[in-house]
């Protein structure tokens, strides 16, 4: 019992972090970036680069795999979703154009990144020894990727209650148009969401190469549709809801595993409809 | 003087002009016969020998085809090196040209490139795609066309069901079988049980795939017919965020001997055995855990690590440990430097691998390029290779004279193979240590 409470919390805390990244991006911008995971795929890469290259320790890695994917985020959104934007003659329509974008993005990023590094399985272990909590071992990798994702968390919340610039991203969020009225410059509030969410994916990635050991440039689809899943359950653009739906895909995911690892992600999926059935906006979506 | 030209106006009669008829017809029927049956109409003119290989060299499947498809690149260069393929009907060697397509780790592309190949580009000889699936589904399109194929990749019973009931004539494959592979786990455990330490309960997990499903189904099937315990049998979907409660499900049910049909998560799960300071006696793991590149690189390990842990699939699997292998494993390792690194020694079936694809081509030097009798020559006859005398069996797994079946590593660079003993290269190390 003792490993599912612990092991559930330390699943959550890093599928909660993967989802708000996600989740800032649409609230803000309205755009659901489906390649979300090749950017947590370029964190993991970039740590692997880092550490194989250059010998730096993969928690280091972070204050560069970080920014370094917060500015490819940057210059993504500028180059390409920006001009969709401009184009688009309503939300509706930007949300489509946008989506089929990010299709591309997809499958550009991850031939980018097999082109440079192959597509042969990459790790960084590190910190793979244990300590007990409870009485049960657990990794030590695990338990700081939690720690990191709940903190980035938190900062996170406080950046967005605390800061004018978390104040103009809320303000983006519930009325885009009374924001411009006030003054907020909302492209740059855009880019700045967007490449906020690519440096939130790359942190968990950079943490995860630790963590596995068949990180490939074709892991992304699998990360998001884990932030999918826990959006829908806690919510479209609800910070609340991505860091309480994370935890619960996260205790759901531990426990089904503990029962038979065949029907976890059935278990999931099941859990998904039924939101989508009973609460179609998620637990606090608006 | 009679005038001998004046012809006599004498009648023939109706009997000799038939029998003239009949040694006429004869002789045409005959020397026709002998012209295209036994002499044959002069080939084509031809200048080469193409090759077609449809692969995943993009998705998901690119990594495992890049490692497995390196001896298509291999054999081809080695034969070019020495002048080409030799091909009878055209009493010299031809160069070896390769037509390439990305199936992107799409069936369906590959299935449609394959088709390409063969009824547009027409090439000669075809090289199988990557994986049991994948090979599977191509399997059909070779017995259509009449292409004969060794398949690398490819372990399904049900697939050699049908090659062994004449479904897929033209089918052939290296590697053991599930049903064979579960014999011969089920032999070893039965050996260690009786003369080396107590084995009572084997724990199975595997990945939910047609390779996971078949192969964790004969082993398990096996081994309770020779009397083992089979308390847990597990499959899960990739990606598993965590193995902890796996491993403290087999912890708890108290397995001697832990089995995962698996691919590169096998170095998670050793991990976190490790973590758990969960000990069995043996562990065995499946495809990318047995390559000393990728253990040795990115998957961070050291040949301490993995002391004890054995690999259930890729045979015939050859010892690179003495004589003409030891010497095919060092130019493997500076061939195959520059593209996996320092560690990049030869896996188990390395060696078989490339046999396979040399009994292909020793056929076609043998009897041509007409692919009946390639077909006809890989079902029956007897190949020297790399790994000694050769024989492929359809339907069963390639039959070598140096290679073995169970593999372990025991602290080197490259797997020991360990069963079945008589060509076992080192001792059995059972129980393993404890992780370091």
């Amino acid at each position: 019992m003792i490993d599912i409470i612990v092991g559930g919390a330390i699943l959550g805390a890093i599928f909660s972090l993967i989802a708000i990244g996600l989740n800032l991006q649409y609230g803000v911008t309205r755009i659901l970036n489906i390649a979300h995971g090749e950017f947590l795929m370029l964190g993991a890469y970039v740590t692997y680069f880092l550490f194989t290259y250059f010998g730096v320790n993969p928690l280091v890695s972070l204050a560069i795999s970080g920014p370094t994917v917060f500015v490819i985020g940057v210059l993504i959104q500028l180059t390409v979703f920006r001009k969709l934007v401009i184009l688009s003659k309503s939300s509706e329509e930007l949300e489509f154009r946008s989506l089929l974008a990010c299709f591309g993005l997809q499958f550009i990023l991850q031939n980018v990144v097999k082109d440079r590094f192959g597509a042969t399985p990459i790790a960084t272990p590190y910190l793979n020894e244990t300590i007990p909590i409870l009485g049960e071992l657990f990794k030590i990798n695990m338990i700081v990727a939690a720690v990191i994702s709940i903190t980035i968390s938190i900062a996170l919340y406080l950046l967005l209650r605390l800061t004018r610039i978390g104040l103009a991203m809320r303000a983006a969020v519930e009325e885009p148009t009374g924001a411009q009225l006030v003054g907020i410059n909302i492209l740059k509030i855009h880019s700045l969401s967007f490449g906020l969410g690519c440096l939130i994916s790359a942190l968990a990635g950079s943490m995860i190469s630790m963590i596995y050991t068949n990180t490939t440039p074709y892991i992304g689809p699998q990360y998001t549709f884990i932030a999918l899943a826990v959006i829908i359950l806690g919510g479209m653009g609800s910070f609340v809801g991505s860091l309480l739906g994370g935890f619960f895909i996260g205790y759901i995911y531990y426990a089904s595993l503990k029962i038979d690892p065949l029907i976890t992600m059935a278990i999931v999926y099941a859990f998904i409809i039924i939101m989508l059935i009973i609460k179609p906006k998620g637990l606090f979506g608006r | 003087m009679k005038n001998l030209f004046v012809l006599k106006k004498t009648a023939i009669s109706k009997m000799v002009a038939v029998v003239i008829a009949v040694i006429i017809i004869v002789a045409v029927v005959a020397g026709a016969a002998y012209y295209y049956y036994i002499l044959g109409p002069a080939p084509p003119p031809k200048d080469k020998v193409v090759i077609g290989i449809v692969q995943s060299e993009s998705g998901a499947n690119s990594a495992g085809c890049a490692l497995h498809h390196l001896y298509y690149n291999w054999i081809i260069e080695d034969y070019n090196e020495e002048g080409g393929l030799y091909v009878p009907e055209y009493g010299k060697k031809l160069p070896i040209e390769k037509i390439v397509y990305d199936d992107e780790s799409n069936l369906d592309k590959m299935l449609t490139l394959t088709e390409k190949l063969i009824t547009e580009d027409k090439v000669d000889l075809i090289f199988a795609p990557w994986s049991t699936a994948f090979c599977f589904a191509a399997f059909s399109l070779y017995e259509k066309y009449h292409y004969p194929v060794v398949a690398l990749t490819f372990g399904s019973d049900k697939a050699a069901e049908k090659m062994r009931s004449g479904e897929f004539k033209y089918a052939f494959s290296v590697l053991g079988l599930p049903s064979e592979t579960g014999k011969e786990m089920a032999d070893l455990l039965d050996y260690i049980n009786k003369n080396k330490t107590p084995i009572t309960k084997v724990g199975i997990i595997h990945h939910a795939d047609q390779h996971g499903v078949e192969y964790a189904s004969a082993i398990a099937y096996d081994l309770m017919d020779k009397g083992f315990q089979v308390p847990v049998q597990q499959s899960y979907t990739l990606p598993v965020a965590t193995f902890a409660p796996i491993v403290s499900t087999l912890k708890s049910a108290g397995v001697d001997v832990v089995i995962d049909c698996g691919y590169s998560e096998g170095a998670d799960l050793i991990r976190e055995m490790k973590a758990q300071n969960f000990n069995p006696k043996l562990v065995f793991i499946g495809p990318t855990m047995e390559v000393p590149a990728l253990v040795f690189g990115p998957f961070g390990f050291t040949p301490q690590d993995l002391v004890g842990v054995c690999y259930y699939d890729g045979w015939p699997a050859a010892s690179y440990k003495t004589g003409a292998l030891k010497d095919w494993a060092e130019m493997h390792r500076q061939r195959a430097e520059p593209i996996f690194g320092p560690k990049a020694y030869p896996f188990p079936a390395s060696a078989t691998f490339y046999a396979g694809l040399q009994c292909l081509f020793k056929a076609v030097e043998k009897v041509g390029l007409n692919r009946e009798k390639i077909r006809d020559a890989l079902a029956t006859e007897t190949f020297d290779t790399v790994v000694g005398k050769t024989k492929l069996r359809q339907g069963y797994s390639m039959q070598c004279e140096l290679a073995g079946t169970i593999s372990q590593w025991q602290g080197g660079d490259m797997m020991e193979v360990i069963w079945p003993r008589d060509v076992a290269s080192a001792d059995i190390i059972c129980p393993k240590p404890a992780w370091p």
